[in-house]
């Protein structure tokens, strides 16, 4: 719970330096605002830490195959760097490079979801009867 | 959390942007280009490790 309220503090104090700096050190102030990302998300996700031994409690516990937790894992991390760094671009006034790298992100998440699609596919071949 | 990260970033750039001022009013355009160029190359290598140290735990967490 500190740990959030320092989260908190620290945005507040980069967004009023950010605006200090102004017209002048717009530059600066892009890298300025990446550098309170960084340091508030190493803040936030460390608490994703014990969810995580959670999961993988109930994923032993559920016998899941551990390769289907490990894809939609794996999205949910390319959804969350690819929207940070979308709004990082969109917020430097580069939307268009935001836009590309929102579409790289999906693609990459399709492509790790095709084995899913695959193993669905056999399941309903089988279900079905078909060749 | 590394308060004192953003603090330096910031000081950083207000004093390129009091220089940037100063030289561009002396008539120095290209003097100044060069300390703005070179006050961003400062702060990106400074935040480069933090970016790698989010990185690092993003794999770490999500399993990449």
């Amino acid at each position: 719970m500190g740990g959030f309220l320092q989260a908190c503090g620290g945005a507040l104090i980069a967004v009023i330096l950010y605006l200090t700096l102004g017209k002048q050190g717009k530059d600066l102030g892009i890298v300025l605002t990446v550098g309170a990302c960084c340091m508030i998300l190493l803040l936030g996700l460390q608490y994703l830490q014990p969810v995580m031994e959670l999961l993988s409690q109930l994923e032993c516990i559920g016998a899941l195959d551990g390769n289907l937790v490990k894809i939609l894992l794996k999205a949910a991390g390319i959804g969350f760097l690819s929207e940070i760094a979308c709004l990082v671009c969109t917020d430097a006034g580069n939307s268009a490079l935001g836009k590309a790298l929102q579409i790289a992100g999906s693609c990459t998440v399709l492509w790790l979801s095709v084995p899913l699609f695959r193993g669905l596919l056999e399941l309903l071949q089988k279900i079905l009867g078909g060749a | 959390m590394d308060i004192d990260l953003i603090f330096k970033i910031a000081a950083i750039g207000i004093i390129v942007s009091i220089l940037n001022q100063v030289l561009s009013r002396s008539g120095r355009e290209e003097q100044a280009t060069m300390t703005t160029l070179a006050g961003l190359v400062v702060v990106l290598m400074m935040l480069s490790q933090k970016i790698a140290e989010l990185f690092d735990l993003v794999k770490q967490l999500f399993g990449f």
